[in-house]
């Protein structure tokens, strides 16, 4: 079964800007895949989400080789091909879920709008159903409510139910889960699961919540400065790092298995960037041709790691769990 | 473009409000009847008026007038609706109810009506017309500080002072009232030359400036039997107190536009 | 050992557009001098009325608080300043929590001068040395909020914060408006602080993972009620409420309660009589919803607010 998208080095570039905000990465999501990838703010994973679905505007200069969506070229798609991608294969699901909403219509009216009219009574009734599946009640009613009466949680998740209308084959979701509380998020994840498998909805993620990833998300890959530091599977990547900031991204985040009250695992950075690897100045392993050499990205069966000692970072580097 | 503008404003202001005489040819009250109503030429550059005075000169020491006053106007009208609208914003309850009371009675009347009927009872003089449009400017303060101060004050950073243990009066001092201070001016720009409209007009009508005083409007009322034989009386002072108010709505309007805290 | 901050029996309720929200139900909490509590609860729980009422700026519609031993309520009445001085906030958003008008030396001074705290010079002295303190160079002293990062931010807070010697800090949410690399930095500034200077925390988050590696004790509330309070281990590894054991369920850390049905989340429908849980509770009979929900201790150093409980923890189910 072919990927359902496949991107070959695309890079982004901000007019201007010193350095790229993304590097080159490359990827492909098969069928009920699904595909998280891990940063922190500024390390270019929401850019690629946004590049990808071509909400950046002109100050950004997007390039790769291929993008394809369902065997289809996405790279060179028109203006209106595109709308006819975003409104078919692809749902969306932005972070912040009170600025992505038009206060000025009905949640229902927003969503169905981009549907044909003749479809727009089953989508309707379609919404509704998503909506009550993604824990809104009395769904029915709130179809028909501005944005201002409802909670931050409620529009994250009737932002999700709107994603799914018209049964796409790819959910692009950024943070889907920020707003919400943890019980719903636990509900939420369950539900986006059995949806892969149902529906075969494929997903591509974007998250820095390294419980939500490795609940969803099969395959990762972790972003630093714009770069592609290390893809694997999940299990490999959360388990068994290589990458120097991979490792130093799961020993700071606070988890049951680690002990109390002891100062977090941070990694201080000892300068300004320098021209080689983008973590260098921050890496507690980093020698002489870190600092000069971009790393390339190496593969190998479990997966790739763009680091000059990766073969070493385990033994140099306790994870602290 | 907003440099040019406030480099302008403030040529207008320091050459014509501090120094009038640095630029006028003559003076502003020197009759010569022989020449009156003379077409502008290189002796006057406006022109003589019916009692042979030269209006440019006249408008130039005008200018200290008019625009004195306007500044004047709206300096006061701005500090005493901030004060009010800032207390009404800041204690609620009572004392905003009725302050605000008070502002909708003065805001119930179409504007230039109040100042005619304030003017005119106060008595036909400058100081009256300026203390009618100080009357009649500091409502629309009050109302746009109150507004702003009731925003500000449920910001983060006061919730943050207060549990501190900072006091009312340091709060509006420090944190409140800096924040309002960017709308405020942005509309005193704009009220600078709103205000110098109602002046120069309020002077048209007679409530203002008295002769032989060269304030514009009372300039401009006086060119207004002399239209046919005499246009420059009236156009060229005219053309001036329509740029110098463009100068004041433009730049306002810019600095309304921009962005940020 | 008297409580540091005592909240007894407090209820606090806010009217709203169609009707009210109970944020308070008969909530007892004590924190004692250099201990942190942890505070957890879902959005709506009324953990945030439990800080703003802490910091004084909430009053209560019943119920005592108690400082050191005194009123509250006298305690704001005769000299507020005292109180205040004793207990400081970080709150949520470090960029909104200063005043963009001001330096970032002029923050942190302000509680010393409010508190006629020195005089001009060794003020400055002792902002310098605050900043230090939390990982700062003087050369922040003089830049403006909005240039400076989020995580320096809040370690300015806390600085300000630090700046009067209070004996409590409340914590509403401080590190999670923050990017995950910086939650740690800033989480270990607050182990530090604590630590070095024996202050205690009311520590109030929604992130569990976080609470457990800070506090000593945490405290999980549910719809304005108090759950459960224990020391945190024993949270953690046998947790005895029923929202407590889904919460803990939800977020995959442990194994018990697996089995609850989150099903139903009809937030709406928190009701006033009995435990406000019921609706949602596996372990939910009738009597939940029509007896009062009382908190007691029913071990050493562990409170639950459940009608239940006994037969729960016995295994009844």
């Amino acid at each position: 079964m072919n990927p359902i998208l496949r991107v070959d080095s695309l890079q982004v570039h901000y007019r201007g800007a010193p350095r790229p905000a993304v590097a080159d990465i490359s990827f492909e999501i098969g069928q009920s895949e699904c595909l998280a990838i891990v940063g922190e703010s500024g390390s270019g994973k929401t850019t690629t989400a946004m590049a990808l679905l071509r909400l950046l505007g002109p100050v950004a200069e997007i390039s790769a080789n291929a993008i394809t969506l369902a065997d289809q070229d996405f790279l060179n798609a028109t203006p209106s091909e595109l709308r006819a991608f975003r409104r078919d294969l692809i749902g969306t699901v932005f972070q912040d879920p009170t600025a992505n909403w038009n206060p000025a219509r009905t949640i229902g009216a927003q969503v169905i709008q981009p549907f044909p009219r003749e479809e727009h009574e089953e989508r309707r009734n379609e919404f509704i159903s998503y909506m009550e599946r993604v824990g809104i009640d009395r769904a029915n009613l709130r179809i028909d409510q501005y944005p201002h009466n409802l909670s931050g949680g409620m529009l994250q998740r009737a932002m999700i139910a709107g994603a799914l209308l018209g049964d796409p084959r790819l959910l692009v979701a950024d943070e889907p889960t920020s707003a919400l509380d943890v019980t719903v998020q636990a509900d939420l994840i369950s539900l986006l699961k059995d949806l892969a498998e149902e529906r075969k909805l494929s997903m591509l993620l974007i998250s820095h919540n390294l419980a939500v990833v490795s609940q969803i998300a099969s395959k990762v890959i972790v972003m630093y400065s714009g770069h592609v530091v290390e893809t694997g599977t999940t299990e490999q990547v959360l388990n068994d790092p290589k990458h120097p900031y991979t490792i130093n991204l799961i020993s700071s985040i606070p988890s049951t298995k680690k002990a109390r009250k002891v100062p977090l695992y941070t990694a201080i950075s000892k300068g300004s960037a320098s021209h080689g690897c983008p973590y260098a100045n921050r890496c507690p392993i980093a020698i002489d041709p870190c600092h000069s050499t971009m790393p390339t990205l190496t593969s190998d069966i479990s997966g790739s790691v763009a680091c000059h000692r990766h073969e070493e970072t385990s033994t140099l580097i306790e994870v602290q769990r | 473009m907003k440099r040019i503008l406030i480099a302008l404003v403030l040529a207008i202001i320091a050459i014509t409000v501090v120094a009038p005489s640095l630029i006028a040819t003559h003076d502003p009250f020197a009759l010569d009847v022989i020449n009156r109503l003379q077409p502008p030429s290189t002796e006057h550059l406006f022109g003589t008026d019916e009692a042979g005075r030269d209006i440019f000169s006249r408008v130039v020491h005008g200018a200290r007038i008019t625009i004195g006053s306007s500044m004047a106007i709206v300096f006061f009208a701005a500090l005493l609706g901030t004060l009010i609208g800032a207390s009404a914003g800041w204690f609620g309850g009572r004392i905003d109810s009725y302050l605000m009371r008070v502002v909708d009675v003065f805001l119930a009347f179409p504007y230039l009506v109040l100042a005619m009927a304030l003017a005119a009872s106060i008595g036909r003089n400058m100081g009256s017309s300026i203390l009618a449009l100080i009357l009649v400017w500091w409502p629309g303060y009050a109302r746009m500080v109150r507004g702003q101060v009731l925003s500000i004050k449920n910001e983060l950073f006061v919730k943050a002072s207060r549990a501190i243990g900072t006091g009312n009066a340091r709060i509006l001092r420090w944190h409140i009232v800096p924040h309002t201070s960017r709308a405020v001016i942005v509309r005193a720009t704009l009220d600078i030359g709103y205000v110098t409209i109602a002046l120069t007009g309020l002077s048209f009508l007679g409530l203002g400036a008295q002769n032989p005083s060269p304030e514009w409007g009372l300039l401009i009322s006086n060119a207004k039997a002399y239209v046919l034989f005499g246009w420059w009386y009236s156009v060229l002072p005219g053309l001036v107190l329509v740029g110098v108010v463009s100068i004041f709505v433009v730049l306002g309007d810019r600095l309304s536009k921009e962005k940020g805290r | 050992m008297s409580a540091l901050l005592k909240l007894d029996h407090i209820n606090k309720t806010f009217a709203i557009k169609n009707g009210e929200v109970k944020a308070c139900r008969d909530v007892t909490l004590e924190i004692n001098a250099g201990e942190v509590l942890g505070l957890v609860g879902e959005s709506g729980s009324g953990k945030s009325t439990i800080a703003n009422i802490a910091l004084g700026l909430e009053s209560v519609d019943s119920g005592e608080i108690l400082f050191e031993g005194d009123s509250l309520k006298k305690l704001l009445h005769d000299d507020p300043r005292s109180y205040r001085r004793k207990v400081q906030p970080v709150f949520q958003q470090p960029l909104l929590a200063l005043n963009s008008r001001r330096t970032i030396g002029w923050s942190i001074q302000e509680p010393l001068v409010v508190h006629g705290i020195g005089e001009r010079s060794s003020r400055k002295e002792r902002a310098v040395e605050l900043l230090e303190q939390v990982g700062l160079g003087r050369e922040y002293f003089d830049r403006y909020p909005h240039q400076m990062s989020g995580g320096q931010l809040q370690r300015v807070n806390i600085a300000r914060a630090l700046a009067v010697n209070p004996r409590l800090l409340i914590c509403d949410e401080a590190v999670s408006a923050l990017d995950v690399s910086v939650q740690a930095q800033i989480i270990n500034l607050f182990l530090e602080v604590q630590q070095r200077l024996g202050v205690a925390l009311l520590f109030i988050s929604h992130d569990l993972e976080v609470v457990r590696h800070i506090s000593d004790r945490i405290a999980v509330m549910y719809a304005g009620t108090i759950c459960e309070i224990a020391e945190t281990d024993e949270i953690f590894n046998h947790p005895a409420h029923p929202y407590t054991r889904a919460l803990l369920s939800a977020s995959s850390l442990s194994r018990h309660g697996a089995s609850l049905d989150l099903a139903k989340f009809r937030k709406e429908e928190v009701p006033n009589e009995g435990c406000p849980f019921a609706p949602r509770c596996t372990f939910a009979r009738e009597t939940c919803s029509t007896s009062k929900l009382v908190q007691e201790v029913i071990s050493t150093g562990r409170e639950v607010s459940c009608v239940r409980i006994n037969e729960i923890l016995e295994g009844v189910g």
